[in-house]
């Protein structure tokens, strides 16, 4: 009877993450930059081109640019985002630190081709002239190269250096603007995207010396994580659908009857794109206060649970540890909602008395408040699909963001039609059914934890732990290594 | 008798026939053999798929088929895990006592796992019915165990006993089993399907035996050796409620049966039979060429112990120097002990030890002046039974029913042997010294032997027991 026998390995036991004030802050950056470095970039173009006399179509020409090359950027990686997020934290748990530089370099090569071929047939049919489409394209380009940075740079957990690179970046940027401007002959809104295409290739250069210098290990094979693109496709679905569900609405609303053009070329709709920036900006707190709540009361809980169940923890042990764990993510999923709802409304508050001050019509506002609701649900339905992709449930996350993406479309779509008063509404109606698909997948999921940990493992099944990650591409499994030998001659009755 | 109509017989062998060489597998062969009025099919279940279709022996004409299944036989369809199987109560608990060592409900299971709805073992294992069967158990009986380890532990002792349940049984109109463990149950399931008679002969006690490899096993941890010990007693009992009649080959073999819950009631006792009309009549004798030959009839196997053997040869070949001791089988079943042996009379210098390989019994049995075996564990040798019927003494080990064989039962004939303990190499040595000094004791000994075996172990009555069990089952 020998050969029957299995094998448990340890959860992957990295320091832990200590709490700090800072950290609160600096999770932000990382988590939310993306829109605050656009928004801020914008901001400041705008006021600083006004302010020099330049007239209102170019400064809109150059908000489009900048705002077509985050969102598109941000849509195009947002698959790889997820798929790169995984395979990282996979390498690390196993130690093989080796795969990580080439497959920054590999996925930068992807995405470089991905983006360049886009951006080129788009730009190539504008009717810019030969200047823009290089601007354009390469800030375009840059930015996509930024968001893969993004994944690896967080991973290493090194705010200040990330906060540095942004801060010297937008030094740059304000810096060059005003030296273009102010001492050349230069158009000044070409000044400012060459500025801002500078300022950013600091930042994507600075990231990537740091990232080549943190994981100095190479082994030879920059294409290998697209092996992950096979074993993982539904990651790849996940980050892509619930991105660009993030986005469609806001590109609806680029071909409704009330869109404008930009340089004869870029659609924007600012009695959409204007509140809904602003929107967005108000749910940063639940993003913060998650990562961080994750890192500090969860995790602890959810590696309690996973390590008595593959360490020789008793049945009694587990149902405790699961019940426990299971009580702590229904409190800070409730403190986070409730937190956030007070911090919408102050913001509905707020934004109904300050925006008209920045230029916001009372249209604008009453659409601004129905987005700050709206994104409300977003943001905690992102928390959701975040918390179902710990417990790896990869079918449940995957509905959740094909639902989004399309009730936000169609409900979009249907408002349409239903005239001015229910601008917003389609995005809200959209983020409302998905929260409560997300929320009813997660307690059927929790109801029937037990049945994933233990009825998926195959009868021969090796599995791999996971370690956290936190921002979107966080993605965790159940640790188990197990193996179920064969019976050997021995346990048949033998011959004497 | 010989009027009895032809009946269809399924043997059915676990771990033996036809794959392995050895005592069980010889007895099935005999017995088909020897009763060829009756029609034979074979259920073989082995351990390792890879020794489908190796046969180590040539079916007579009247074996008509043979089913084999494997152990670690492993259906590997596309598996749907999280199912809830209709599984009716009296199964989940029969389950749950079979995981706990307690009592079960046999019958229950069989009819789960023969319904229509169960489709495949793999996906009951991944079930949540399973899940939570185990969950129950551990609450109520394994709270300290690691939950974990139990699961896969449970999972890995369930998979091969439903696989083999699910197995088709071939018609017959009696079923035999050759030992407990799978085969008795794959016995107690066709008595539960077809409720035609069964019979169970056991030559070795298999749950004894399980028991005793269990717990001399390092990779399994203290809680769980119970639980497969436990697991293999409940196979055992469940053959002994289901069959008709329990033979057993000796008295020892019996009393252990009754203890283990066996109804006494329906036990009988059928020895071994040694074939006296094979007898080479004209080479009885020992060759006088001033040696004394020692013969031992084994598979060159750890559990012969054969290093003992030479140990004890070799002592007694340090005070007489006339000893040859002939080790009389095949030596490739266990390459490494048998290189390990070799190696042993190198070291230990012993001369006149011969490996003769695989030979027929018959050609060398006369030549020898008696036999030595030293088994750790045997049921009823036909080694021994061959040499009484060739007047040759033994010297054996005390397992099994050696010491009946040598000693008597309850019978007037002598003793035809020599006792020893396990593995005692020095007083083993001593009895071989003691036969070869005395050919007046050999001769008187050997000639007890004969008479018992005549008497007692002749093939004559072993076939006559057979075929009035087999007509009073019909």
């Amino acid at each position: 009877m020998a050969g029957i026998g299995f094998e448990l390995k340890k959860l992957f036991n990295k320091k832990g993450y200590l709490p700090n004030i800072a950290a609160y802050f600096y999770s932000a950056m990382v988590t939310v930059g993306p829109m605050i470095i656009c928004m801020s970039v914008i901001v400041f173009s705008n006021i600083y081109l006004t302010d020099i006399g330049v007239i209102k179509n170019s400064i809109e020409l150059l908000i489009a640019i900048i705002v077509y090359a985050f969102v598109f950027s941000i849509i195009i990686t947002g698959g790889f985002v997820y798929i790169l997020s995984r395979y990282i934290s996979d390498n690390i748990f196993e130690g093989k630190f080796g795969k990580i530089l080439p497959s920054f370099y590999g996925s930068q090569i992807v995405v470089l081709l991905i983006s360049g071929v886009v951006g080129f047939l788009f730009l190539a049919f504008s009717p810019l002239d030969t200047g823009y489409k290089i601007l354009s394209y390469l800030l375009f380009v840059e930015i996509s190269i930024l968001w893969i940075e993004m994944v690896y740079i967080s991973a290493l957990r090194n705010y200040s250096k990330i906060l540095k690179g942004f801060f010297t970046g937008a030094l740059i940027l304000i810096a060059l603007t005003l030296i273009f401007t102010k001492f050349t002959g230069l158009d000044p809104v070409k000044s400012s995207l060459l500025s801002i295409d500078i300022g950013f290739f600091y930042i994507v250069l600075s990231f990537a010396i740091y990232i080549k210098q943190f994981y100095f290990h190479f082994e030879p094979g920059i294409f290998k994580f697209l092996s992950y693109f096979r074993k993982y496709s539904t990651l790849f679905l996940i980050g892509f659908f619930i991105t660009f569900g993030a986005y469609i609405h806001i590109i609806i609303f680029w071909f409704s009857k009330s869109s404008l053009l930009a340089g004869n070329y870029f659609r924007y709709c600012p009695l959409y794109d204007m509140p809904m920036f602003y929107s967005i900006l108000t749910v940063i707190p639940a993003m913060v206060l998650f990562v961080v709540s994750v890192e500090t009361h969860f995790y602890g809980k959810y590696k309690a649970y996973y390590s008595l169940i593959i360490n020789g923890g008793t049945i009694r042990e587990i149902k405790l540890a699961k019940s426990e764990m299971i009580e702590v993510l229904l409190q800070q999923i409730t403190y986070i909602m409730e937190l956030q709802l007070f911090i919408s409304f102050l913001s509905i508050t707020i934004g109904v008395r300050m925006l008209p001050f920045i230029g916001f019509t009372r249209a604008w506002t009453d659409t601004f408040s129905i987005l700050v609701l709206g994104s409300f649900l977003y943001i905690i339905m992102i928390i959701i699909v975040l918390i179902l992709l710990y417990f790896d449930d990869k079918n449940g996350a995957l509905t959740v963001a094909l639902v989004f993406f399309t009730s936000n479309a169609a409900f979009t779509l249907f408002f349409l039609q239903m005239g001015d008063n229910f601008i917003g509404a389609g995005y809200f109606v959209g983020s409302f059914i998905t929260l409560s698909v997300a929320l009813l997948r997660l307690r059927y999921f929790l109801k029937n934890i037990d049945y994933y940990t233990y009825c998926k493992q195959p009868l021969y099944s090796i599995a791999k732990p996971v370690d956290f990650r936190h921002r979107g591409g966080a993605a965790s499994r159940i640790a188990e290594v197990k193996k179920m030998g064969t019976l050997d001659g021995k346990n048949a009755g033998t011959e004497k | 008798m010989d009027r009895v109509n032809d009946m269809r017989i399924c043997i059915i062998a676990e771990g033996s026939y036809p794959y392995v060489t050895g005592g069980v597998s010889s007895w099935i062969q005999m017995l088909m053999n020897d009763l060829p009025e009756h029609e034979f099919v074979i259920f073989t279940i082995g351990a390792e798929e890879k020794t489908r279709g190796i046969y180590k022996y040539k079916f007579p004409d009247n074996v008509k088929g043979i089913t084999e299944s494997f152990l670690d036989e492993f259906a590997s369809t596309k598996s749907n895990w999280g199912k809830r199987y209709k599984i009716s109560n009296e199964a989940k608990i029969a389950i749950k006592n079979l995981i706990c060592g307690k009592y079960a409900e046999w019958d229950a299971i069989f009819a789960m796992v023969r319904g229509k709805s169960y489709d495949n073992v793999t996906n009951f294992l991944m079930s949540r019915n399973f899940l939570e069967i185990v969950q129950e158990a551990s609450e109520e009986y394994y709270s300290q165990v690691s939950f974990t380890e139990l699961y896969w532990t449970i999972k890995s002792m369930i998979l091969p006993l439903f696989q083999i349940i699910k197995k088709d049984i071939p018609d017959a109109d009696i079923y035999h089993s050759v030992s407990t463990g799978y085969a008795g149950i794959i016995g107690s399931l066709a008595k539960f399907l077809y409720d035609k008679p069964f019979i169970l002969t056991e030559h070795g006690i298999y749950s004894r035996e399980r028991e005793e490899e269990i717990i001399k096993s390092d990779w399994l941890k203290g809680y769980f050796k119970e639980i497969w010990i436990e697991f293999f007693y409940s196979l055992s009992k469940k053959t002994y409620d289901s069959s008709d009649r329990v033979v057993s080959l000796y008295t020892r073999n019996m009393e252990i049966q009754k203890e283990l819950g066996c109804d006494e009631g329906k036990i009988t006792i059928i020895p071994n039979g040694v074939d006296f009309s094979k007898i080479a009549t004209d080479k009885m004798n020992p060759p006088s060429d001033g040696f004394i030959n020692i013969g031992a009839l084994i598979r060159i196997v750890p559990i012969k112990d054969i290093k003992t053997m030479l140990h004890g040869f070799a002592i007694a070949k340090s005070e007489i120097k006339n000893l040859r001791l002939y080790l009389m089988g095949p030596f490739d079943e266990d390459e490494e002990y048998y290189m390990d042996c070799m190696q042993m009379v190198e070291n230990m210098e012993i001369e006149d030890v011969i490996f003769t390989g695989m030979i027929n019994p018959h050609d060398y049995m006369g030549k020898m002046d008696f036999l030595v075996l030293t088994s750790i564990s045997e049921a009823q040798p036909f080694a021994i039974l061959e040499g009484f019927a060739y007047k040759k003494p033994s010297v054996t080990t005390d397992v099994g029913s050696c010491r009946e064989l040598i000693e008597g039962a309850d019978d007037d004939f002598g003793i035809a042997g020599i006792v020893v303990p396990v593995m005692d190499y020095e007083k083993l040595g001593n009895a071989i010294i003691k036969l070869a000094k005395d050919p007046k004791l050999r001769a008187q000994f050997g000639e007890n032997g004969f008479k018992r075996a005549l008497a007692l172990y002749s093939i004559d009555r072993f076939v006559n027991n057979y075929k009035k069990l087999y007509y009073e089952m019909r």
